[in-house]
């Protein structure tokens, strides 16, 4: 059914039927991707990349508004019966059927994980739309793509639309990885340079021989000249592993450029411990900052269930509203003080009494 | 087991109250029950995400079904095979899944459609009003006569420890309207008409008035004006269906709650007694202060698992169903203290409560003080 067909079963009559429920809470048991207004998808195959990476290939319900290259959404999956929800960039182009998503392993990532090992086809998933604004460059200007692990996937959509669109931009893309059989989309991404003339393919290598062009070792100023010496002409996008995102931005700065566009998905958070006494004031529990690092770890300890998504600042879920109360914001260790405001529980800790409204 | 219990006698034969036990016995009891608590608690998983759901499942198409076949409610059949499904749903929704959802039972799925903070019932009380006279009051301060206000509920002498008064001649036919309107006394049961002007204000009280008034007129459109206006011509039928619907609920309801704490042998606690009281003491009171049902699995289910009420009473947020899977160990743990664990077929027990409810209305008093 079209998106207006199930908006029109969303009207006062048929929510006083469902009442007190949700009209939701009905379609949901003849068919869990049937909704009034949720996107839910269905996984219609899954794509093994890497020995540790797998592509998720996702067909979601006609509420799905669609992406642009180099977004990312909130999917929500169910593990043991339990939902969690993370955040993922789409690696599909916006133009293609259905959207794909590719997850790496990621040490003890409970999502990750079980994405990589155990999601099947026809499992469903909650996702939200499509957010963020990491996006492929208007124009046709030349762009340089730096991109590092996982990092890779938000630029291979915005590559995939440059493909699909026909457009002849020139890209130098520069990817980092362990090794070459650990490269998400690295049979595609050959079979791209060598098609295209205007598409430069660069891989750095950690482990292994590297192939002609490439190159072993880290991220440096001196390679960025040596690789890509007309980088400073070029527009530059980046996303990959807190390090590799450092170096490069202090290689921008110390040239006395602006830092490139970036999408970060691994937050450096700092786990400096909570100080002060937290009360979740709609439970009435209470517990001391610093048995925690956020305060959505410290309310979860409590047995609370406040919603929650990438846990890293990004999605946005877990927003919560505190009376007051004296935070620290764990990325950048600012204290601030905050009086009915709404803050992102998982990147706050306590930095003295906090009412959380929970 | 501790050394404490290895020194007591094996299969005792259980006497009122707990004083038979030394502190040091309380405190062995308390931990072998927090031991179950957490080793069920750890356990939870897929298994009981796929009960709950394959419950939410059969009340959703029991209830669809239901009222579908009450539009064909001018057929005799049609008529009672929709009143059945509506009541099963009703039921199911009532006990199993609201009762148990609003307890907090299923927070850990982090389901929005099973969130306590967020689920409410398909009842005319709302779950914000409910939530604080049962989970708070009623769970925190079981069978204290004088602060647990399910003894009587307000209206009702179901303690001989509650001072009689001449209207309780009339609550052996009272009770009665009670049980069939019994959605509409769970309703009231937080406004705490008697304590108005004495302790709460008239203010607080008319707020909760309008919360119910906002809720219950949901309910009543829904069931007894929006459903049989749909039905056209068939609007009586599908009225009476869902009347009928309401008060098998009701009933049904009104006989498994008051067999939870009002049967023969459960005991009643005062406010002195209780004072300072330890964790292990309060999981003493709840046992002593409830009893269970017996039954087969269908009807646990049925009674959201209030049939465990004992259980359910010790660890009011644990998934119901793992209720029926403790029992036992419960009641072994109990034999080996030496402690009562009230038990009986729903008949039994409801005829013992009947026998309460008609004994108190008279004045006079049995007993001096429980468990001293």
């Amino acid at each position: 059914m079209r998106r207006t067909g199930w908006k029109l079963l969303d009207n006062p009559i048929t929510r006083a039927m469902a009442s007190p429920l949700s009209v939701d809470d009905y379609l949901t048991q003849f068919n869990p991707l049937w909704s009034v207004g949720d996107v839910r998808g269905r996984i219609e195959r899954i794509e093994r990349e890497t020995a540790d990476a797998v592509t998720l290939h996702i067909t979601p319900n006609s509420h799905w508004q669609g992406h642009r290259a180099g977004q990312h959404l909130v999917l929500g999956v169910e593990i043991e019966g339990v939902r969690y929800q993370r955040c993922f960039s789409i690696s599909s182009a916006p133009a293609d059927a259905g959207i794909t998503v590719s997850v790496k392993r990621n040490g003890q990532g409970l999502v990750s994980n079980y994405l990589v090992d155990q999601a099947r086809a026809g499992d469903i998933l909650h996702l939200s739309q499509a957010r963020g604004d990491f996006l492929l460059p208007e124009g046709d200007g030349p762009l340089l793509m730096i991109s590092g692990g996982s990092g890779i996937t938000p630029l291979m959509a915005m590559l995939r639309q440059c493909v699909r669109e026909g457009q002849q931009r020139d890209v130098v893309f520069l990817h980092y990885s362990n090794s070459y059989v650990d490269t998400l989309f690295r049979a595609e991404l050959r079979a791209l340079a060598e098609r295209f003339e205007w598409l430069t393919l660069i891989q750095v290598v950690n482990e292994g021989a590297p192939m002609a062009g490439d190159r072993r070792g880290l991220f440096s100023a001196e390679q960025l000249v040596e690789l890509v010496p007309d980088y400073a002409a070029r527009t530059p996008l980046l996303c990959g592993p807190p390090a590799l995102m450092e170096r490069v931005n202090a290689a921008f700065e110390t040239a006395g450029l602006a830092r490139p566009a970036q999408e970060q998905f691994q937050v450096k958070v700092s786990n400096a411990a909570g100080e002060g006494m937290v009360l979740f004031s709609k439970s009435g529990r209470e517990a001391a900052g610093d048995s925690a690092g956020s305060l959505l770890e410290l309310a979860e300890q409590q047995g609370l269930n406040p919603e929650s998504g990438c846990r890293m600042g990004i999605c946005y879920a877990c927003k919560c509203h505190v009376s007051e109360g004296r935070v620290r914001d764990l990325r950048n260790g600012e204290v601030r003080d905050v009086k009915d405001e709404d803050i992102q529980l998982c990147v706050h800790a306590a930095a003295g009494a906090v009412q959380v409204e929970l | 087991m501790n050394a404490a219990v290895n020194a007591m006698p094996q299969n005792i034969t259980p006497k009122r109250g707990w004083r038979h036990l030394s502190a040091e016995q309380v405190e062995a009891f308390g931990a072998e029950l927090d031991a179950l608590r957490k080793e069920v608690m750890a356990d939870l998983g897929e298994r009981d995400a796929r009960y709950i759901r394959r419950i939410l499942k059969t009340q959703r198409y029991s209830e669809v079904a239901g009222r579908a076949l009450l539009f064909a409610g001018f057929l005799p059949p049609a008529w009672i095979a929709g009143t059945a499904l509506l009541s099963l749903s009703k039921i199911l929704e009532n006990m199993e899944i609201g009762h148990n959802v609003m307890h907090g039972q299923w927070d850990w799925l982090k389901d929005p459609a099973l969130n306590s903070m967020t689920y409410d019932w398909d009842n005319t009380c709302p779950g914000d009003q409910w939530k604080h006279s049962h989970n708070y009051m009623h769970h925190t301060f079981t069978n204290i006569v004088g602060k647990d206000r399910d003894v009587g509920y307000g209206i009702m002498r179901l303690s001989d420890d509650q001072p009689w008064r001449p209207q309780y001649l009339f609550q052996p036919a009272y009770n009665w309207i009670l049980a069939a309107f019994f959605q509409w006394g769970v309703a009231l049961h937080d406004v705490e008409f008697e304590r108005i002007g004495r302790g709460k204000s008239f203010a607080e009280a008319r707020a909760q008035l309008r919360g119910i008034w906002k809720k219950a007129r949901k309910q009543v459109f829904k069931d007894y004006l929006l459903f049989p206006a749909l039905a056209g011509p068939g609007f009586v039928f599908t009225l009476a269906g869902n009347v009928t619907a309401n008060l098998i609920r009701n009933l049904w309801a009104y006989a498994v709650i008051f067999c939870g704490h009002f049967t023969e042998g459960v005991e009643m606690f005062s406010e002195e007694e209780v004072e300072g009281e330890t964790r292990s003491e309060w999981y003493l009171r709840q046992l002593l202060g409830s009893s269970n049902l017996e039954g087969g699995r269908a009807f646990h289910i049925l009674t959201g698992h209030l049939s465990h009420q004992i259980e359910h009473h010790l660890f009011p947020d644990m998934p119901a169903h793992r209720y029926a899977e403790i029992g036992p160990r419960v009641q072994e743990i109990c034999q080996r203290y030496g402690l009562q664990y009230n038990t009986g077929t729903l008949p039994r027990q409801f005829a013992t409560v009947l026998k309460r409810i008609n004994r108190l209305a008279l004045p006079g008093r049995r007993r001096k003080t429980v468990a001293a």
